[in-house]
């Protein structure tokens, strides 16, 4: 006979069906908080996946693939005291390369990075028809490409985390400290500068050329660069802004992206994701009380097919050992406690 | 940053003072960064995430794909909405915990170099999982290096 024990002194053991409903409440990896999305995984059953987990999560050249890079550029510091000490080579060249452009701007600014990285191929050339006035709300706008390349400054020079620009004169070698990865640069005799295809180029007036701080500062010493980013009259001009510009500007979205499908389908689920998540999270939600409903009658279904069994078998006159009458006594000054096993 | 003393160890405190995250999104990778911590270090996780790691092979790349994997995991998980600019450096934080963690049970030994070629492993198999092409990046990079000097 089990020992009878006070209810807080009880041991209840759960079954991985009832953490696989409590991981319900506190999915992983979920910033937001919130109901998982569609999936009903305790951590264990999560982590079982991962051997599963295999393949690409973005389309080639969607916008969250180009936003992965730019995380790059805020770890660039840690990859470069990782570099450094161990003389690693490719973390020293990222962390070099993401401190320079991150002080500036992006990734993006870099001739080419979306396109070659992201878009499986070399810089595309576009030209769009030219088509009425639409400044205003950016939907229209006349874009052609000029396939020069930006140009750099004729002499060596440094660029500092914070954008100024240093020139060098003949045979120093420059420790640069600041906010960013350290830079350890010797002048070199400057040599050509490859010519970069740029995919897009504004030439109209309907649209402003974005600059990075970087082209502004090239661009106030005379060096021509050309901007791969484009504004409507009504500004838009960082990353940041990007899905809300998307959201109001379909038909720009849809130049700023590389190829037309991708870029507007992606950007335009991307920018509304949240609210599609909310909505499949209502859904979801709604599906499980559904269920949890259908459960319940098929519960009370079975107490009923049981009654009726009795009552059939009592009828029958089988003795089957139940009082159906039976009266439950309760002694005076006994607890009734629920004993788990 | 100030002059670096190429003698230390790369410990999870010295990844995390060196990842620089905008305002705007610090309160998410703080969440990721949580997130991972629960996986890596919570009894029912952690001996499965271990055994995921295991294997033939260096400790570096094991690492690397192991902590890739799970980024790619939480990034499921969350329904694509954590912000993809954060999963690098969440991701390279995590990954100097784990390595910290094998260093300090002895399970495996791990040194700097093994860290970076985790590191590197770690951001060859996003890039590449996110349909991008790391050895293009790195030739861009190459090629942004030489103009810049």
């Amino acid at each position: 006979m089990t020992p009878y024990a006070p209810r807080h002194l009880q041991k209840t053991y759960l079954s991985r069906a009832m953490t696989r409903v409590m991981g319900m409440d506190a999915p992983i990896g979920d910033p937001f908080g919130g109901p998982a999305y569609k999936e009903r995984n305790d951590p264990v059953s999560a982590i079982l996946s991962i051997g599963a987990m295999a393949g690409s999560y973005m389309a080639a050249g969607t916008f969250a693939a180009m936003t992965l890079a730019q995380g790059m550029i805020f770890a660039g510091g840690a990859m470069s005291l990782a570099g450094n000490i161990t003389g690693n080579s490719t973390l020293t060249k990222i962390g070099a390369v993401v401190g320079i452009v991150g002080g500036v701007g992006s990734l993006a600014d870099l001739p080419g990075f979306n396109e070659q990285v992201f878009g499986g191929g070399e810089a595309l050339s576009q030209t769009s028809s030219s088509v009425t006035n639409g400044a205003a709300n950016a939907n229209n706008g006349t874009l052609t490409n000029t396939p020069s390349g930006p140009k750099y400054p004729s002499s060596p020079s440094v660029v500092g985390a914070g954008g100024e620009v240093t020139p060098l004169t003949g045979g120093e070698s420059v420790l640069q400290a600041g906010t960013g990865p350290e830079i350890i640069q010797n002048n070199i005799a400057a040599s050509t500068p490859p010519t970069v295809q740029q995919p897009l180029v504004n030439t109209t007036q309907n649209f402003t050329p974005i600059q990075s701080p970087l082209q502004q500062q090239l661009a106030s010493q005379g060096v021509a660069t050309n901007s791969m980013a484009v504004a409507p009259v009504n500004e838009i001009s960082t990353t940041s802004k990007v899905l809300d510009f998307a959201n109001k500007n379909p038909m720009a979205t849809l130049v700023l992206a590389n190829t037309a499908t991708q870029g507007l389908t992606s950007l335009a689920d991307y920018a509304s994701g949240g609210a599609d998540a909310r909505l499949d999270q209502l859904q979801a939600d709604a599906d499980y009380r559904t269920a949890m409903a259908e459960k319940l009658r098929a519960e009370a279904k079975a107490i009923e097919d049981r009654k009726a069994q009795l009552n059939e078998n009592m009828a029958l006159g089988l003795n089957i050992g139940v009082n159906p009458n039976a009266v439950s006594i309760t002694p005076p000054g006994i607890i009734n406690t629920y004993r788990s096993a | 940053m100030g002059l670096i003393n190429l003698n230390q160890d790369l410990t999870p405190e010295a990844i995390w003072s060196n990842i620089e995250m905008p305002e705007e999104l610090q309160e998410a990778y703080e969440r990721i960064v949580l997130a991972g911590m629960k996986i890596l270090f919570s009894q029912g996780t952690n001996r499965e995430l271990l055994k995921r790691i295991d294997g033939p092979g260096p400790i570096g790349i094991r690492l690397g794909k192991g902590m890739a994997t799970l980024m790619l995991l939480l990034f499921k998980q969350s329904n694509q909405t954590i912000p993809p600019n954060v999963i690098i450096p969440a991701g390279l934080y995590l990954l100097s915990q784990a390595a910290d963690f094998l260093k300090k049970t002895e399970i495996e030994e791990v040194t700097n170099e093994d860290i970076a070629d985790s590191m590197v492993e770690f951001i060859n198999m996003l890039i590449t999982s996110f349909g991008g092409d790391a050895q293009k990046m790195y030739e861009l990079f190459d090629r942004y290096a030489e103009v810049q000097q």
